[in-house]
């Protein structure tokens, strides 16, 4: 029986008493016949597989004008391959219960095929199929779009989702960064067949690729089947260079008048790199300003003072630009208060740093829970095909606990002062609170954010 | 692919985003069963999906061990029997507010905040309750368990309830209740339609509570609520993960052993009459720009009314509506184009009565009206016609496979033993769930629905835009 164990223990004095004995997490380098490498975790606990790959392009890969084909591309590729028709596919896959998912994110094109090992054969060709011969019919093309044209009229009534695409806005302005990637309905309507076989085409490609599997597989298993399923993939991927950002989104606030009983407030000020030294330190800093209950934020606006359900933090990357955010929801009357106690709170923190306590309850819980997020195939498979693709190196997972563990209450303090930046904070509020609490620089109301998504017409984009 | 609307079956607190020898000990393994009709594969010695443990305390406590050594992670959670239809009359959302309470200052540990100790050791936390359960868990290292146990212990009867803090949470539980409802259309809409759709039942009542109730909850009304309820007799503990039956007694012995048990506690709540009439809730809400219609109609509940059709029920709705192959998919989405999505569902996680929900998004251009008669022509016509032999054995064949995918994880046997337990039946139905569901025939699951789809125990919901913002037809 494979077991998640290797030979070797990852043994820290400190993490021993604090964590417990890691086991390292075993991850085989595994290349085709035909020169397809993939990263495997052989996993025991259940008969199943799950592949997860992905390419690097995702919407900012998308024309001009013509924002939303990747996310088709994405909806497109189960609903018809091969000589299979949208309804013969899907019913393949809904009878052996095959779990294929394919996403198009900003800067990512991921998919992820899990199915029981009975099935795995056919599961197998199906992904095949699905990605080197997608028939995009006419009438599956139609009704992926009203599918969308669908999820963007959902959306513009979801207050997350307004604060992201206005945030996307003040940010990025026409930088593809900016795009929606579930498009516009007017740059749905421009989206062509041609255009989805120019995508994938351009963008599924073989030195574009990294693939991730987990679970009942082993190393001479998975060989030939990287090649059977990945290797009709065109060899070379064309992308297009993603221009640099030039936007300084920095010290504004940012009013969506939405009727309804509470609003939303999401605060960003620049990030901090992966590939930074001080990322991890990072880590710990972002865990304390707003983790989890006994955070700085968490214990002034909830805790305390009863103003929030809850508010949390935290880094996002893009290639080129990094950003630290915190968001939360509350009474439209609790706004202004808990904007000023959040600022409040980022100086001090920012200023004089954490206590040791603090700095030693963030170490202990992200080093410790860090391997809870390892419990299913598809979840290890995800997650090393991240590493793969944001270069993070093969010992990530069990260099995490270590690399966290050595930081220390000076690090955090220091980066604390270089890293929070109050006086750059630009704040975006969607909801309605009380006339004249909020002073905002920039003010469009939920209306008109939904007009401009769903409106037929001039391109905005 | 179609999705289900929101249907909030549970509250969990954290905002961020399935019979018994007393003092023995008893091993099942679960197995995959032999297919009862033709399929594509025939299921030959499959190995155990599960290796199942059970055994309880002297003070009534049962234990469920799920063995998963994926990870060095246990995920430990305690299922009591108490939900929010068993609140007292005028008191909705105590059982929630009690959830919220539960994380506060114990006579052991009165400072404790019971998250910020879970994190102290690594692990993660949280707590839902349903109508029928409250649920506390837990995911942490297996050699973090024991010190979360000795946790979960000193909560169970421990519990100190405080002024301040009660009323503080009380805030939050309120702001909860505009974020999850008055802020969400959605929401709001499902709160009304199950108010409409049990007309005795407390399904009927929010699990969050009604506003005006929940700002009125008193500390002896959660003090009472708890005295009554949270006792080890009224709890299950299931433990899934890299743990073994042997370490995992002496510690559960050892954290949970010297709770008294309390008062035998039946439930019973008020049932449903035979219903008359089908209702209809209309909404208008100008924060969205799309029209949605959903039927939710009482059924079968694997655990109460009629649970001898729930099987069939389950294989029945496959075929209507669970996926794009399904009939409503097919007729309303492909072949006439009046849905951008539509399909149906079978919910199971509520003890007395399940619900079939049945929903769709009509095109542009479609009025409700239309939309609804087609609906209603597609159940029509499965009702007449039934269900061709390949269509059973796909559903049965989806349906059982699926399952597999509960062994890939720690939470979902968490949940389906934890609910087994808690409503009432065993280990080993759990374990003959995919026999029960392999067994049913096409007259079986046709009859099933026929008696489920009966639109007089059902309410029809709309939620539309105002007039002046109903979306104008796209030409692609």
């Amino acid at each position: 029986m494979t077991r998640l164990t290797g030979t070797l223990f990852v043994i820290l004095a400190l993490a021993l008493a604090l964590t417990g004995a890691a086991r390292a997490t075993e991850i085989q380098r595994v290349v085709s016949p035909g020169g397809i490498e993939a990263w495997l975790v052989e996993t025991d606990a259940a008969p199943v597989v799950t592949i997860a790959f992905g390419f690097e392009g995702g919407a900012v890969q998308d024309a001009p004008g013509r924002q939303g084909t990747a996310n088709l591309v994405a909806e497109l590729l189960n609903d018809g391959a091969g000589d299979l028709d949208a309804a013969a596919f899907q019913e393949r896959l809904n009878s052996l219960a095959i779990d294929l998912r394919i996403d198009a994110r900003r800067e990512s094109f991921t998919g992820a095929l899990r199915t029981t090992l009975r099935h795995a054969d056919e599961a197998y060709d199906l992904l095949h199929l699905a990605l080197t011969e997608p028939r995009f019919d006419g009438d599956a093309i139609d009704r992926a779009r009203a599918g969308v044209l669908d999820e963007i009229r959902r959306n513009t009534a979801d207050p997350d989702w307004l604060a992201a695409r206005v945030w996307a806005d003040v940010a990025f302005g026409d930088h593809p960064y900016g795009w929606p990637s579930r498009g516009t309905a007017q740059t749905l309507a421009a989206i062509g067949r041609a255009d989805l076989v120019e995508y994938t085409g351009r963008v599924l490609a073989r030195d574009n690729l990294s693939v991730a599997v987990a679970g009942r597989i082993s190393a001479a298993q998975l060989a030939p089947l990287l090649d059977r399923i990945f290797g009709d993939l065109p060899a070379t991927a064309t992308l297009r260079a993603v221009p640099p950002v030039t936007t300084e989104p920095w010290r504004n606030t940012v009013l969506v008048e939405r009727q309804g009983a509470q609003a939303r407030l999401v605060v960003t000020q620049p990030g901090i790199a992966r590939d930074d030294p001080d990322y991890f330190t990072a880590l710990v800093l972002d865990h304390i300003l707003a983790g989890s209950f006994g955070s700085r934020l968490f214990d002034a606006l909830r805790v305390e003072r009863g103003l929030t359900y809850g508010i949390s933090s935290g880094f996002s990357h893009y290639d080129q630009v990094d950003y630290l955010t915190a968001q939360s929801d509350m009474s439209n009357d609790n706004v202004a208060e808990a904007l000023e106690v959040l600022r409040r709170e980022w100086t001090l923190l920012a200023d004089e740093g954490p206590s040791a306590e603090e700095v030693a309850d963030a170490r202990l819980y992200l080093s410790g829970a860090f391997p809870l997020d390892l419990t299913s195939t598809r979840d290890i498979a995800e997650l090393v095909r991240f590493m793969r693709m944001q270069d993070l190196g093969i010992d990530y997972i069990d260099r995490f606990a270590e690399e966290i563990l050595a930081v220390d209450q000076g690090d955090v303090r220091r980066v604390a002062n270089a890293v929070l930046r109050p006086d750059l904070l630009s704040a975006v509020i969607v909801g309605a609170p009380p006339s004249g609490a909020i002073e905002a620089n920039v003010n469009l109301t939920a209306g008109e954010l939904a007009d401009r998504e769903l409106a037929p017409g001039e391109p905005s984009l | 692919m179609p999705y289900p609307p929101y249907c909030p079956g549970a509250l969990s607190k954290r905002a961020r985003p399935l019979g018994f020898a007393l003092g023995g000990v008893l091993a099942f393994m679960l197995a995959l069963p032999a297919m009862a009709q033709s399929g594509p594969e025939p299921a030959d010695s499959e190995p155990p999906l599960y290796q199942v443990e059970t055994f309880t305390l002297d003070n009534g406590l049962r234990v469920v061990l799920v063995e998963n050594d994926i990870a060095p992670v246990v995920h430990h959670m305690m299922w009591y029997a108490v939900g929010a239809a068993d609140e007292p009359p005028g008191q909705s959302g105590i059982a929630h507010f009690l959830e919220h309470l539960m994380f506060k200052g114990t006579t052991a540990r009165p400072d404790i905040d019971f998250s910020i100790e879970v994190r102290r050791l690594g692990g993660r936390d949280n707590a839902f309750t349903s109508w029928d359960a409250t649920v506390y868990h837990q995911t942490v290292a297996s050699d973090r368990l024991a010190e979360v146990m000795a946790l979960e212990a000193d909560r169970m009867r421990g519990l100190e309830l405080n002024l301040d803090e009660v009323l503080t949470e009380r805030d939050v539980i309120l702001e909860e209740r505009r974020q999850r409802i008055d802020n969400d259309p959605n929401s709001a809409l499902s709160v009304q339609m199950d108010a409409a759709l049990f007309q005795n039942h407390p399904y009927g009542t929010p699990i969050i509570g009604w506003a005006h109730e929940m700002a009125a909850l008193t500390l002896d009304d959660a003090q009472t609520f708890y005295d009554a309820w949270y006792a080890p007799n009224n709890a299950v503990l299931v433990v899934v993960g890299d743990i073994e039956l042997d370490g995992l007694r002496a510690m559960v012995e050892r954290a949970y052993g010297a709770i008294p048990a309390g008062e035998t506690i039946e439930r019973s709540r008020p049932m449903e009459p035979e219903q008359a009439a089908p209702r209809r809730v209309e909404m208008i809400d100008d924060r969205v720009r799309r029209v949605t219609w959903r039927r939710d109609y009482i059924a079968p509940s694997y655990y109460g009314w009629r649970m001898e059709e729930a099987a069939a029920l389950d294989v029945a709705v496959e075929i209507l509506g669970a996926n794009t192959s399904s009939r409503l998919y097919q007729d309303l989405v492909v072949e006439r184009e009046l849905a951008s999505n539509a399909g149906a569902f079978y919910s199971t996680s509520n003890r007395d009565y399940g619900q079939i929900i049945v929903y769709a998004t009509p095109s542009d251009g479609v009025d409700v009206a239309t939309l609804e008669a087609a609906v209603d022509a597609v159940i029509a016509d499965t009702l007449e016609r039934g269900f061709a032999e390949h269509e059973i054995d796909n559903a049965i064949e989806r349906l059982v496979t699926a399952a597999t995918y509960g062994a890939d994880s720690l939470t979902s046997p968490g949940r389906m033993f934890g609910r087994s337990l808690t409503f009432g039946l065993g280990v080993e139905d759990v374990m003959t769930w995919p026999d029960d569901i392999s067994a049913v025939t096409g007259p079986q699951a046709l009859d099933a629905l026929a008696r489920a789809l009966d639109i007089d125990r059902s309410v029809t919901g709309v939620l539309r835009p105002p007039e002046s913002q109903q979306a104008a037809e796209v030409r692609p």
